[in-house]
């Protein structure tokens, strides 16, 4: 990091105030620092106290200037068209995340209205989702508000689930949060049998332990013509997760300084020490995959590295290849035309506004001895960021 | 009337049964068409002719818009012509002899002829060009022009006139970008110095009631910065944009098409975000949210910050592109209709640089320099008051007269055999 020179700190007193002065360190640049100080200010007017304003100012600059997360200092992150709440000791939603999440509620939205025209019948069917590691609940909440407002007849089953009971507070916050904020519809409470059926509930589980987790993640049956017992309905139409996954070296080299010192290491860096130490959490997530065949599956990654081993692992496992890949038809051509094809997809930054974007890229050589390629998707220029996984038979409409 | 400024009773008598009077007025009356648009009705309404002959005998879908779009003007003329027959009769009826028939025909006479003058507008109307973008909400853009923060004060200024001319107005507006300049000296009323503002209007039809207000905007006044009372110049660009309507179901399919003007292709668009530092997801927790987009081939850049939401400042930044490069591509197509047409008229044509408007403080003034308005009450012009509406309305239908004047001299150039018929009179047509 380099050093901020003197006159920067002249030039932000006198264009900015002395507030500057404090942001200044953290900010590094006057243009973020004039960002940041708007923004505090823009919170401070926003929400009413009998302390003064100047006071505040000052008072929430000086945290800020001590390094801790902008996300914590004014008590929340947008998300979406959400504002999500973030506190101490639990991870701040990144835009990263923000981004896929779009990306994924828009190819969801698109598949319902699809398959909308088909049976009145289908939207009983409830859209079964599943969040493993939600932290502030971020990406559930998102894709609630979108699917609900964009199909409002459409019954939603969204689960979140994390082992932190300070996410799973928070998370429950949040959903009362945005829902007086008048963001989304209220989901149905648990006696309400009327249609739609919208459920969104945040549990406190181990994904490590199959006892705790179990229960979560066998769909109960909502009405009575889509019992689990005759196998219609009983399925996840996504597996969302992300999950801690910067190895312990990593965490001391390449995070920030704000991250390490105040983002919970629980949401960041996994605790077990197996396999390459980072990667424990896919295989876990693979493993539930595995058993309960989620149609889609979509697994934040730290970079291309992470990416490539992630998709190694489905392809080296002949179950999931089976499930995921096929017979690798969702690669040739380049785009969806093997409709229901199944497949393995990495996802970039940046991938909102650039779908058009596609390369194929190898990821080492498989069982058979071929070179295996695979679709990776966003602008060239972006980090790997997630892998994507359709099971064969399922189609997106993109 | 007649030039002569007094007139014997018997001689004015025996004009009057001669006709003579009746015929001057009547000139008068049928003057209120150019020839050369009256002709150019014509010509559409004998094309009608010929496409319905033609549609009865087979269907064409071009063929068939093309007839919907002129049968307007081909009823508006039906009209008229019905109206100067009844005129004419009026006229015959005048020279007999009858004095109670001459009568009648008299009292009939100035309605009809009202009436005539009325669907002679109506025609022109009918005639005129609608902008293509007319219909759609628009986005205000402010810049201010070199010449140190009192450009910049003014800039606030005028961006306030328009959010309270909006409110007055009864039209949604909202506020997509605000920067404030990194000075900070505090102008007259305290005006907050700006590097860049725009203002979205989300009624449909906004760009038609706002396009008149592109340009550049003079204002003449001492500044607070200044010691010695010196009178400053300086000029803040405002630009509008046509946007595209958020929630219609028509957009959708529309922007997406490549035949739209609003279309961007994504791979001629790079995106610039801090991706310098670290592998970013969990290792870090910036705030940046900046969001940066460059179209390759025009080389349009444009930058949202203001919110803390990237998705936001994305979604933003991307509909200021592509309103950008929509009115590009549309002035890039008037250039172009500019060349072919007579350079008679080439003054008329606006661009982003043509001085529009000067507001004079010392003189509690606002001069529209197009429609040559000079109103006074300053003070309610920048509070977005009826003044300034009277101003923009003036604006308004010097767009119209200068939309029909620029009309009539492509027909004159068309008349005269130039070249490219076909791009022409599309756009007569519209």
């Amino acid at each position: 990091m380099h050093r901020i020179k003197p006159q920067l700190f002249w030039q932000g007193r006198k264009k900015l105030g002395l507030n500057a002065a404090k942001l200044l360190p953290v900010c590094r640049t006057l243009e973020s620092t004039a960002n940041e100080l708007r923004w505090i200010k823009q919170h401070v007017a926003e929400t009413p106290s009998i302390i003064p304003f100047g006071a505040r100012v000052w008072k929430l600059c000086d945290r800020r200037g001590k390094g801790l997360p902008l996300a914590y200092v004014l008590g929340n992150q947008p998300f979406g068209d959400l504002e999500i709440k973030c506190r101490p000791g639990v991870l701040i939603p990144r835009t990263e995340t923000e981004s896929y999440t779009i990306h994924l509620s828009n190819i969801l939205r698109r598949s319902l209205s699809s398959s909308k025209s088909e049976s009145d019948q289908h939207q009983h069917q409830p859209l079964n989702i599943i969040d493993l590691c939600t932290g502030t609940g971020c990406i559930p909440l998102l894709l609630y508000s979108q699917l609900s407002r964009s199909h409002p007849l459409q019954s939603l089953n969204i689960v979140g689930v994390d082992i932190s009971s300070k996410a799973i507070n928070l998370s429950r916050q949040n959903l009362h949060h945005n829902l007086h904020a008048h963001r989304f519809p209220r989901p149905s409470s648990p006696g309400d049998k009327s249609h739609p059926q919208r459920l969104l509930h945040f549990h406190k589980a181990d994904i490590f332990s199959p006892t705790s987790l179990d229960p979560f993640l066998s769909i109960p049956s909502l009405s009575s013509t889509s019992s689990s017992s005759t196998g219609t309905g009983g399925e996840w139409d996504l597996l969302t997760s992300n999950p801690p996954y910067i190895s312990p070296s990593g965490f001391a080299l390449s995070t920030s300084r704000s991250v390490r010192n105040w983002e919970p290491k629980l949401a960041l860096v996994p605790p077990v020490e197996r396999y390459q130490e980072e990667d424990v959490f896919y295989a876990r997530l693979l493993e539930i995959a595995r058993t309960y065949r989620p149609k889609r599956v979509l697994m934040e990654v730290g970079d291309m590295e992470q990416a490539k081993r992630v998709v190694r692992m489905v392809l080296g496992d002949g179950k999931l290849r089976g499930l995921y890949f096929g017979n690798g038809e969702g690669t040739r051509g380049g785009n969806e035309r093997g409709a229901g094809a199944g497949a393995v997809q990495i996802w970039r930054d940046d991938l909102v506004g650039f779908e058009g974007y596609e390369e194929i890229m190898e990821v080492g050589v498989g069982v058979d001895g071929q070179n295996q390629t695979i679709v990776v998707k966003g602008h060239p220029e972006g980090h790997g960021r997630s892998v994507y996984l359709r099971r064969v038979g399922v189609v997106d409409d993109v | 009337m007649l030039a002569a400024p007094w007139l014997c009773r018997s001689c004015a008598h025996s004009l009057r049964r001669s006709g003579v009077f009746v015929s001057l007025q009547l000139r008068k009356a049928s003057t209120g068409l150019p020839p050369v648009l009256l002709d150019r009705a014509r010509k559409l309404a004998a094309e009608h002719k010929q496409l319905t002959k033609q549609l009865e005998s087979e269907y064409e879908p071009t063929a068939a818009k093309r007839a919907g779009e002129i049968s307007k003007v081909v009823a508006a003329l039906q009209e008229l012509d019905k109206a100067k027959s009844a005129l004419d009769e009026l006229n015959g009826l005048l020279e007999s002899d009858d004095a109670e028939l001459r009568q009648l025909a008299n009292d009939d006479l100035d309605a009809t002829k009202k009436h005539l003058e009325t669907l002679g507008l109506n025609l022109s109307a009918t005639l005129t060009p609608k902008h293509p973008f007319a219909d759609m909400p628009c986005l205000i853009e402010l810049h201010p022009g070199p010449g140190g923060t009192e450009g910049r004060h003014f800039a606030d200024t005028l961006f306030r006139m328009y959010q309270k001319y909006c409110e007055n107005k009864g039209y949604s507006a909202r506020v997509i970008s605000y920067q404030e300049a990194e000075d900070r000296t505090p102008g007259l009323d305290g005006e907050v110095p700006i590097s860049e503002a725009i203002l979205e209007v989300t009624d449909p039809g906004a760009f038609a009631a706002f396009r008149g207000e592109a340009g550049m905007h003079r204002v003449q006044r001492i500044p607070a910065t200044e010691k010695q009372g010196r009178t400053h110049t300086s000029a803040v660009a405002v630009w509008v944009l046509p946007s595209f309507p958020e929630n219609s179901t028509d957009a959708e399919n529309d922007f997406n098409n490549p035949e739209s003007d609003f279309y961007v292709d994504p791979t001629e668009v790079k995106s610039e975000k801090m991706r310098a530092s670290g592998a970013g997801g969990q290792h870090v927790n910036k705030t940046e949210s900046a969001i940066r987009l460059t179209h390759i081939p025009t080389g349009i850049q444009v930058s949202m910050q203001d919110s803390r939401s990237q998705q936001q400042n994305r979604e933003r930044a991307w509909r200021l592109l592509r309103s950008r490069i929509a009115s590009l591509r549309r002035e890039q197509r008037e250039a172009q209709a500019k060349d072919l047409r007579d350079s008679v008229l080439s003054q008329s044509q606006m661009s982003r640089g043509d001085k529009i408007r000067t507001y004079n403080y010392q003189q509690d003034r606002c001069t529209d320099h197009r429609s040559g308005l000079d109103v006074h009450n300053l003070p309610n012009v920048l509070q977005g008051g009826e003044v300034l509406d009277k101003v923009i309305n003036s604006v308004q239908s010097w767009l119209t007269a200068m939309d029909i004047r620029n009309l009539i001299a492509q027909e004159e150039a068309q008349a005269r055999g130039a070249v490219g018929g076909s791009d022409k009179k599309k756009k007569g047509g519209k």
